[in-house]
């Protein structure tokens, strides 16, 4: 077991969240993909900070890293609260959270 | 094959098996219990590689926080059970396509670049003392700036799902 098993992994969850965003017409689940595709991204973070580790360097160089990943998941917790907030008011107007049915600027 | 490649391998296979179920699961609330498995597992991943904070802070915000909100989400606003997968999806087999050149793309990348892959990955000690130097020393100032953004996000979502009171001025 190296790092490339966790670079696939987290491209595997990438690609799932990518997927899960393009044939979802529910806003939830399109939201779902996208903290799919967040978590993929830290998760690679982390996985390059791991080689200042294996090094044995524990100072503050090697675990950047993951802060990057502490910055991915704080920004995806502020995504999310906003982006339910706007399902919330969207259903409150379209009766409906399908992303299809928001589509009163057309007309 | 040693105690932690096991650990690893299952941790592997439950978030792959969650991410699956994301894409795939017509009911919304199958879907999200399927993203917390690959959450959780996920959370395992950051433990079993040395980043044992990042570990708590994806059970506590992600698992903990992220999720229950989703599942407020749906229980406020879908209606799970008339759900069919045909009403559901928009052009499946495209997604699919697509995601799926995502991943070869990404594995590709993978293989043949020049991302550092190291030795055999083996258990290590908590980083989680050196994290928080750098937190509240070199990166203090986008420590700060994310309590704001936070507070903003809060903020901004209250003020979006507010109600309005009509004719209370009037009144």
């Amino acid at each position: 077991m190296t790092l490339t098993s966790i670079y696939l992994l987290s491209a595997f969850l990438f690609a799932c969240g990518v997927a899960c965003m393009l044939i979802r017409r529910n806003a939830i689940q399109v939201l779902m993909g996208i903290e799919l595709a967040l978590n993929a991204a830290s998760l690679n973070f982390a996985a390059v900070s791991r080689m200042g580790v294996n090094r044995g360097i524990f100072d503050g160089a090697a675990v950047s890293g993951q802060f990057f990943s502490l910055v991915i998941i704080v920004v995806a917790a502020c995504e999310a609260a906003v982006a339910l907030a706007i399902i919330f008011a969207m259903f409150h107007r379209f009766k409906s959270i399908r992303v299809t049915d928001a589509a009163s600027l057309k007309e | 094959m040693s105690f932690y490649d096991f650990l690893f391998f299952s941790a592997t296979a439950i978030t792959v098996l969650g991410a699956v179920g994301v894409v795939v699961f017509g009911n919304v609330l199958y879907a999200a219990f399927s993203l917390f498995l690959s959450l959780a597992g996920v959370a395992v991943v950051f433990g079993l590689i040395g980043a044992d904070f990042l570990m708590a802070v994806q059970f506590i915000v992600y698992v903990g926080g992220v999720l229950v909100l989703i599942l407020f989400g749906i229980l406020l606003t879908a209606r799970i059970y008339e759900v069919k997968w045909k009403d559901d999806v928009f052009r499946p087999s495209v997604g699919l396509v697509l995601g799926g050149c995502v991943f070869l793309l990404l594995g590709a990348v993978v293989f043949y670049s020049a991302l550092p892959v190291g030795k055999t990955l083996q258990e290590v000690g908590s980083t989680a003392d050196s994290l928080g130097d750098l937190l509240l020393g070199k990166y203090l100032l986008v420590f700060e700036i994310l309590s704001v953004l936070l507070l903003a996000a809060a903020v901004g979502a209250a003020v979006l799902v507010r109600r309005e009171i009509k004719g209370e001025e009037e009144a």
